[in-house]
């Protein structure tokens, strides 16, 4: 009956949901939203759910998920990307790695080296366990492609059986719990692997709220900001970057108290910083008419390092909000990686930035 | 805002099917009446979840009468390994508006913190008098922790009376505490670490410059340096993240050192070794021509991916969403397959369970000579059901690859394969989950040694409430109102009875409404042996925090 309505009916639809949907995304209303993720816990082939007290019911709009054993302790983290907002979401296991596992690598010979829709079968006192190895599976996603066997308290798989895509069938022995090892097809022994474990970090601390509002984060590459000199030439941050030095880039505008008092203590370290290969850069963010003011300030501070103007659109280059906050300082290594973030000016940024210069006077509040 | 839900609905139930006794007038009216009434419950959430007493007692009429709200008792029995249920009691005396203000107050006291509320109705009737009155079965949800710390969850359903003031707002007359289920977590399971581990990335929010369009968000994960730490790829607004393993717990984002920061907006990622030479190299399915970065890895065997979309013969055009591999003629070459949407706002559905007008699906068959040729349709596999997800796996137990396809406005596609190509047998197995299909995984979740399937969908309290409306004798019969319970059904999941055939276990073993729920699936996150199930959801949470 639906599939049988009309052209003209069909077309009434289109154009009745189609401004229906343009009205729901350009007013910003929800449809679905603020919906939790959820977990069901399996207990013996019946699943309850568990999904608010599991710690990963994010109420963003979810989309990708990847389970994987991201730090090889022996439990599956999960990757979960979503629409909007905070896009990516990383869940540490806290569970998983207390109970005992088993992990196996498949490595394909006439199958493939993927060997992907690889079966493995292990035998406990509880039964037959199977798993496959998708190439891809859930929406848009594809997860670890190791395969982590749960033993719960057993102490060893009683065999282990891989069923190739070739169609070849291989079974081994015993495998202990708490062993990865690596299958080869064709070949008549497991090899046992050692990976090194450790463990995904502590959840976010006092720093939180700082690199929550930032697009770079620490460990990014700067990005290619645009940059203006004050004799005007145009350039942008990986054209201006030399290999051999790293970067200490301060943001500022005029209209910062806090700026103008710590510019000069940075132009009294910029020689010592240069002498440990270590570069000064301002870069005002003042925009319109204030740009104007920015070369007689630099003067005045007694600036003895590059400065630069920005444009407006930098601004999302660096900030993820609509809060633009100063002064911020990146040191960037010779890779032009961000290394540190330092909002501010306190005796701990610039007890920091001595280190970097060499000065080893003795500094403030114990900082190292 | 009315429901985009029941426009949708009342579009394709018109005629015969709502039968003579439903006012359809009505049932549009009385879904504006939920809607606010909804609004006024979202309210009202807000206040609970501040804990400020006073305006939720704003929300109650002077004459109130009501029931106690549960007691938390002393002991509590284990719900599940991981999770404590209250023993609760509750009074149904007929409490005044002081007195349920001060239960509201008691009740709240069990929480040390609260996360989120959600009120939502579930069910409601109204009468048109010279004022609006509803009676309606409501459900709420309190996300928090208890006063030790540990996460507390509560779950409950009750029964209300309201009347619509004059002002427009609703002022509750009676509330009767139906169903309650509260659980405290005995440890934390899961602990979110994207910041330290310096996976923190935020995106404007939807339907804004800069993030306009559904697409995107894939992620895939491989150790695409074999350093023996596994690396991880989210495509995303305007370019992708490549998020190096340091091997310390934390994560070096270098798209950019790997050639892959800047592509065409990219959709569902799949790493392969896609020319057998022994490393990683990167698939990406795209609203656009599909591509393929072969690995060539620096000396110091960092990623180095080099477009070779063009001469590898995948730069196809489709509406691609997710890409998965397998072997689909056993040559020992890896064959990837694309699910392909349409432009939704450009082109429409032609139906919203039975579409047949999505452009068709890719496979990609490896040559083994580093290059592809597309035989979807001579395979048998150009499903153009407005394809979102695909899972390969040997669903048959006759030693090759199977393919499921879930569908968001078709049936889905079970595709035997038989000798490399392929039968669309989802109808005579019972596979065929006239869900709006958005995710499968594939997993043995009655450990009986066979792979099973588990199908997201969507299932909407919305959708519920309506179809309850539109079917007041429960007229559910129909072919047409068995796909519409769909909306409000939620994930399926498929046991395996061996020999090709599947049945329906959502129910006995779930169920699951899960929500507007994309792919997830099966994981065992505890290492207890058994597959658990999770499924991340929510379709688009707007600058409003109002929804329906």
């Amino acid at each position: 009956m639906l599939a049988s309505s009309t052209g003209d009916e069909a077309a009434g639809n289109q154009d009745y949901q189609r401004g229906h949907m343009g009205k729901i995304f350009a007013e910003g209303f929800s449809f679905s939203g603020f919906e939790r993720d959820k977990l069901y816990l399996n207990q013996g082939g019946a699943y309850v759910d568990i999904s608010g007290l599991s710690g990963l019911d994010s109420v963003g709009d979810g989309r990708g998920a990847a389970w994987a054993d991201f730090d090889n302790d022996g439990d599956y983290d999960l990757l979960l990307t979503e629409l909007q907002g905070q896009v990516h979401h990383l869940y540490r296991n806290e569970v998983g790695q207390q109970r005992h596992w088993v992990r196996v690598l498949l490595e394909g010979r006439e199958s493939g080296p993927d060997a992907w829709g690889a079966e493995v079968r292990v035998k406990t006192s509880q039964g037959i366990a199977v798993k496959a190895k998708t190439g891809g599976s859930g929406f848009v996603s594809q997860g670890d492609p190791r395969l982590l066997f749960g033993l719960d308290s057993e102490e060893a798989v009683e065999w282990l059986e891989v069923r190739w895509p070739s169609g070849e069938r291989q079974r081994f022995g015993s495998v202990a719990a708490g062993a990865t090892v690596r299958v080869v097809e064709g070949e008549q022994s497991l090899q046992p692997v050692e990976l090194a474990a450790t463990s995904l970090p502590d959840p976010a601390g006092e720093d939180a709220e700082l690199l929550a509002a930032l697009v770079v984060q620490p460990r990014d590459e700067f990005p290619a900001i645009a940059l203006q000199g004050l004799d005007g030439e145009q350039t942008n941050f990986s054209a201006f970057r030399r290999a051999d030095r790293s970067y200490l880039i301060n943001l500022w505008a005029t209209h910062c108290g806090p700026c103008l008092r710590e510019m000069p203590e940075l132009a009294a370290l910029a020689p010592s910083l240069a002498a440990n290969g270590i570069e000064v850069v301002g870069i005002s963010l003042d925009m319109g008419a204030a740009k104007a003011k920015v070369p007689s300030f630099a003067r005045r501070l007694g600036v003895n390092y590059p400065l630069f103007t920005t444009e407006e659109h930098v601004f999302s280059q660096i900030f993820s909000g609509d809060q633009v906050f100063i002064p911020l300082s990146f040191f960037v290594d010779r890779e032009g990686m961000v290394k540190d973030v330092m909002a501010g000016w306190s005796e701990e940024t610039a007890a920091k930035i001595r280190t970097w210069s060499g000065d080893k006077s003795p500094l403030t509040k114990g900082t190292q | 805002m009315k429901s985009l839900l029941l426009l949708v609905l009342l579009l394709v139930m018109r005629g015969p099917l709502l039968g003579e006794s439903v006012d359809g007038a009505f049932v549009d009216r009385a879904e504006d009446y939920s809607e606010s009434l909804a609004n006024q419950l979202h309210a009202l959430s807000l206040a609970v979840r501040e804990k400020k007493i006073d305006e939720l007692a704003s929300y109650f009429a002077a004459g109130l009468s009501a029931g106690g709200l549960p007691v938390r008792g002393d002991v509590a029995h284990p719900a599940n390994k991981w999770t404590v249920a209250w023993n609760a009691d509750w009074s149904s005396d007929g409490l005044d508006r002081e007195a349920f203000v001060g239960e509201w107050r008691r009740y709240l006291g069990y929480f040390s913190a609260i996360e989120d509320v959600r009120f939502k109705v579930k069910q409601a009737h109204f009468i048109e008098g010279e004022a609006v009155q509803a009676d309606a079965h409501i459900y709420f949800a309190i996300v928090g922790r208890d006063a030790s710390g540990m996460r507390q969850w509560a779950e409950a359903e009750a029964w209300i009376e309201a009347t619509l003031q004059p002002e427009g707002r609703w002022l509750l007359d009676a509330f009767e505490l139906e169903k309650h289920g509260a659980h405290v977590a005995l440890t934390e399971l899961f602990s979110e670490v994207s910041l330290p581990a310096g996976m923190f990335r935020s995106a404007p929010r939807f339907g804004t410059p800069g993030n306009q369009d559904f697409l995107a968000h894939g992620v895939a994960v491989a150790d695409i340096d074999r350093d023996g730490w596994l690396d991880a790829l989210a495509t995303g607004v305007g370019r992708n993240f490549l998020y190096m393993n340091q091997g310390d717990g934390t994560f070096a984002e270098r798209a950019s050192a790997a050639g892959v920061q800047f592509t065409p907006p990219a959709t569902g990622p799949l790493f392969l070794d896609s020319d057998n030479d022994g490393d990683v190299d990167l698939f990406l399915a795209a609203a656009g021509y599909q591509m393929l970065f072969e690995n060539r890895p620096t000396e110091e065997g960092a990623p180095n991916l080099v477009d070779v979309s063009q001469e590898a013969g995948v730069a196809y055009p489709a509406q691609g969403f997710s890409a998965v591999a397998a072997d689909v003629d056993q040559d020992g070459w890896s064959d990837i397959y694309v699910t392909s949407y349409n432009q939704y706002g450009t082109v429409m559905p032609n139906s919203w369970s039975r579409a047949t007008n999505g452009t068709p699906n890719l496979l990609f068959v490896n040559r083994g000579d580093g290059t592809f040729t597309e035989q979807a349709e001579s395979r048998g596999v150009a499903d153009g059901r407005w394809s979102y997800a695909a899972s390969f796996a040997d669903l048959d137990e006759d030693g090759d690859q199977d393919l499921y396809v879930a569908n968001d406005f078709g049936e889905n596609g079970y595709y035997r394969n038989e000798g490399g190509y392929f039968t669309d047998r989802a109808e005579e197995v019972g596979l065929l989950d006239p869900g709006n299909g958005m995710g499968v995984s594939v997993g043995d979740f009655d450990n009986d040694g066979r792979l099973d399937l588990h199908v997201s969908n969507m299932s909407s309290t919305a959708g519920n409430r309506i179809l309850s409306r539109l079917f007041p004798d429960g007229v559910k019969q129909l072919d047409e109102t068995r796909v519409l319970n769909k909306l409000a059904a939620g994930n399926t999941l498929f046991r395996n009875l061996g020999s090709g055939s599947f049945e329906d276990a959502s129910q006995a073993a779930g169920p699951f409404g899960a929500g507007w729920a994309f792919g997830g699936g099966f994981v065992d996150f505890d290492n207890d042996g058994w597959q658990d199930l999770h499924a991340p959801n929510g379709f688009i949470s707007g600058k409003s925090l109002k929804d329906t």
